[in-house]
């Protein structure tokens, strides 16, 4: 009896020491965590990046800039180089284009990677930053006569050409509809040309097939407008050259019950695109690499900081992804 | 030394020193812990707009500066360009602070590219200065349209980098918020846990203290009730009730041998004391019976003499009867002359009632008849004299009394295991159950009969040769064996009275 009492004050002293020693522990811990915001101690080894760059966008938001940006990311990591993002409100305003150049140029920062919607818009910065020994890439788009340093993107002909091809294979296809998101509504922008450009090379109206060309303002949605074009003038196909209006228009198309109806070729490999491929909603998917671009924009510009060479022009390859290669894309993750 | 005793030392003394020790150390720990975080946030909540501040007023420096070289270019005056150059000092001090280079913080990032362009400022500003000592009026012009021009880009990146520090400091300041409200918790429950604990400690201590105490006072109200087993030796904690303890069990063993001395030296004295009362007493039985003897007859020498004389005259005259006879009585007498105080063979005994026999054949003609059964092996056995002839005397003086014919008296000696069994049984009259009953109750060994028991040791009444009763028999037999047992009478009135005697065989008499 009085052995078993003794026992029992010895577990409860070892637990209550043991919830002391815990507690003091966490408050050490805490008063660490103080002192570690009060004096950076807690990064005592960072690392201090080699380089600045910066990336002069107009799209923050879109899945292709996401999957862009983790590629840069990734790069940038690896190359222990900081990467700014200078975003651009209205991207057909030059002078707003400029104002980004400029405090970039005047932050003295080793290089600067270009997306916008047309980088010919930054043409002009793009050649003072040259001048100032500052690397320029354009990303997405070229800008040839702005004198940047390197390009990186998909070929837009090829890609338009390639989706042409997939759609002339279909002999019912004789209307055809291709939605340009508000990044290609430029119409004077290299994106939209090279595409269309790429497109009409392989299938044009002369057989009398229909191409209808939708240019999406930043303020419209195709989920708007898709009855409209639906009523009006049905398509066969309708290719949308953007992620997210490749789900709004697939989302829009199941509502209507128009499935089947019309054929859907959309853009990219987000999961919700794949998994539509894989039941056979949407036919196919036009797959730019955008992380693969983001790193080797930033590879790129990382050579030019270090006066070494690099491609002036590098085309990253796409994919057409049909119902029968998107089952291995979950063989592959 | 002192530390190690301390720390290692199990007296109470020690236990208490190391436990507040303990709490002392962990009340530290705790209070230094929270002292340093208190002195932590206040210098953190100090210096969070301390940036801010900066920038606010790099911007007054830049407005400023701009100012002193506009009215420098309108006016060249001396005092603005003071200005300026002091400004410019100011505009060098915040790059020198802020400069860290290039770093993954934002903030960092943001102030090094700041500094960057204080640097470009200052050096369009360097060029404003020599265009327009130079009087190179279009150069100045656009060097200063530079300067204005950099100090928007400057303020537009000040103001990211203030917005930016405002929103860092107020995520900074609930997080430190945030573990002040955790560390006040935590110090509060260290506290209470730490009072808990003080309370099982000093709880579990008095228990300890206590247990020893009661276990000691157990312990005394033993002894104190004559129980003096020695104490289970067990931990008990501290040193000094160990050493308590140790002592106590030492003086409880030295009391219990102290009283088995004492009472072995009373057991020994009361023996003693009983072994000589019965040599006392024995003495006395003896004396009084020879006394008795010699006042019955007063001169057995010469009685013994006279007869040894009657027994040559008879064999001269050649009486050959009266010659045995007269032979016989002698040798009784004789036997009798020997005293009490000796020690015969139950042989002696024997050989002496055969003389006995002798002597009553011829007073009661044929009408008595004494049968013997005897083991020889038990004949030599050592024995009180005159133990069987007062056995005898009693039969014919009170059994036969009333009986002219028949007498039979038989005597046998038996080996029973470890002791003789002598039996002396007669067919006289018997004895009433009172008298037997009486004659069992007396015991000479029994202290409270000792004055009776004295008094009926010797026969009153005549008829005896020896001048002893079966009193003094028996009183002798149990005084000799130191045994009241080895003395029975049984008897049926008017058939029988038997005499049973049981002597061991290795005899250890007192």
């Amino acid at each position: 009896m009085k052995s078993q009492r003794v026992r029992n004050f010895q577990v409860i002293k070892f637990i209550l020491v043991m919830l002391l020693i815990v507690l003091i522990g966490y408050i050490g811990f805490i008063t660490y965590q103080i002192r570690s915001a009060e004096s950076g101690s807690g990064n005592l080894f960072r690392r201090i990046p080699e380089q600045q760059y910066v990336v002069i966008t107009d799209d923050e938001e879109s899945y292709a800039h996401l999957t862009f940006m983790e590629g840069v990311n990734a790069a940038s990591e690896s190359l222990n180089v900081v990467v700014k993002i200078e975003p651009i409100e209205d991207s057909t305003n030059e002078d707003e284009i400029e104002d980004a150049f400029k405090a970039s140029m005047y932050a003295h920062v080793d290089g600067i990677v270009v997306k916008l919607a047309n980088n010919d818009r930054a043409k002009a910065s793009i050649k003072k930053s040259e001048d100032r020994g500052i690397p320029v890439v354009a990303v997405g788009n070229d800008s040839i006569t702005s004198e940047r340093s390197a390009y990186i993107g998909t070929n837009k002909y090829n890609l338009g050409l390639s989706v042409g091809e997939l759609v002339l294979s279909d002999e019912e296809a004789e209307n055809v509809l291709i939605v340009f998101d508000f990044n290609y509504t430029d119409k004077k922008g290299a994106a939209a040309n090279n595409y269309l450009n790429g497109f009409l090379s392989v299938m044009n109206e002369i057989d009398g097939r229909k191409i209808q060309t939708l240019f999406l303002e930043e303020d419209q949605r195709i989920e708007s407008m898709i009855k409209a074009v639906l009523d009006q003038d049905k398509p066969d196909y309708i290719i949308a050259t953007d992620p997210i209006n490749s789900l709004r228009v697939t989302k829009a198309l199941i509502d209507l019950n128009e499935i089947g109806n019309v054929k859907i070729i959309a853009s990219s490999e987000h999961p919700d695109i794949v998994n539509y491929l894989k039941k056979g909603t949407i036919v196919a998917s036009a797959v730019e690499d955008f992380q693969l671009i983001g790193n080797g924009a930033i590879q790129s510009i990382y050579e030019l900081g270090h006066q070494r060479s690099t491609s002036a022009y590098q085309a990253i390859p796409f994919e057409i992804m049909g119902q029968e290669t998107a089952g291995e894309r979950d063989d592959l993750e | 030394m002192i530390l190690n005793n301390v720390f290692r030392g199990n007296s109470i003394r020690n236990h208490i020193t190391r436990f507040v020790f303990m709490l002392l150390v962990c009340f530290l720990l705790v209070y230094s812990f929270v002292f340093y975080s208190t002195i932590s946030v206040n210098d953190r909540t100090g210096q969070m707009f301390d940036l801010n501040k900066e920038l606010s007023r790099l911007e007054v420096i830049l407005a400023d500066s701009n100012d002193s070289i506009e009215k420098y270019l309108d006016t060249k005056d001396s005092d603005a360009f003071i200005v300026y150059l002091d400004r410019r000092t100011e505009i060098e001090a915040f790059i020198e602070q802020y400069d860290t280079g290039l770093s993954y913080d934002e903030t960092e990032l943001q102030l090094s590219n700041i500094s960057q362009m204080l640097k470009e400022y200052l050096n369009e500003g360097e060029r404003v200065i020599e265009f327009k000592r130079g009087r190179f009026t279009t150069e100045y012009i656009q060097a200063f349209e530079n300067t204005k021009d950099l100090t928007l880009y400057i303020e537009r990146k000040i103001q990211e980098v203030s917005l930016s520090e405002v929103a860092i400091n107020l995520a900074n300041y609930n997080n430190l918020t945030e573990s002040i409200k955790q560390l006040t918790t935590s110090f509060l429950m260290v506290t209470i846990l730490l009072i808990l604990i003080s309370i099982v400690f000093i709880y579990d201590y008095t228990d300890k203290v206590i247990h020893p105490i009661e276990k000691l006072s157990k312990y005394s109200k033993e002894i104190s009730e004559g129980n003096y087993n020695e104490v289970a030796g067990e931990d008990l904690y501290f040193d000094e009730a160990m050493v308590l303890l140790d002592s106590f069990s030492d003086m409880a063993r030295s009391i219990k041998l102290y009283v088995e001395e004492i009472q072995d030296k009373a057991i020994t004295e009361n023996k003693l004391r009983i072994s000589e009362i019965k040599n006392l007493r024995m003495g006395n039985i003896v004396k009084e019976a020879e006394l008795k003897a010699l006042q019955s007859q007063i001169n057995p020498h010469f009685l013994y003499n006279t007869l040894n004389a009657g027994v040559g005259l008879a064999e001269v005259e050649e009486a050959e009867r009266t010659s045995d006879y007269l032979d016989h009585l002698a040798m009784l007498f004789r036997y009798n002359l020997k005293g009490l105080d000796n020690v015969v063979t139950l042989r002696d005994e024997i050989r002496n009632i055969e003389n006995y026999y002798q002597l009553m054949k011829v007073r009661f003609s044929d009408g008595i008849e004494f049968v013997f059964t005897l083991d020889e092996e038990m004949m030599d056995l050592e024995m009180p004299p005159l133990i069987l002839q007062p056995l005898v005397e009693n039969a014919f003086i009170h059994g036969f009394r009333d009986k002219a014919s028949e007498r039979k008296v038989e005597i046998s000696v038996i080996r029973e295991a470890e002791y003789a069994r002598i039996e002396v049984l007669d067919n006289g009259r018997g004895i009433s159950i009172e008298q037997l009953e009486m004659i069992k109750s007396r015991s000479i060994l029994d202290t409270d009969q000792l004055i009776e028991s004295h008094v009926m040791a010797v026969d009153t009444e005549h008829g005896h040769t020896t001048g002893l009763g079966v009193d003094n028999v028996k009183s002798r037999l149990e005084l000799f064996y130191d045994s009241n047992e080895v003395f029975d009478i049984e008897s049926k009135e008017g058939e029988w009275t038997k005499v049973t005697i049981r002597i061991p065989i290795e005899v250890t008499h007192v």
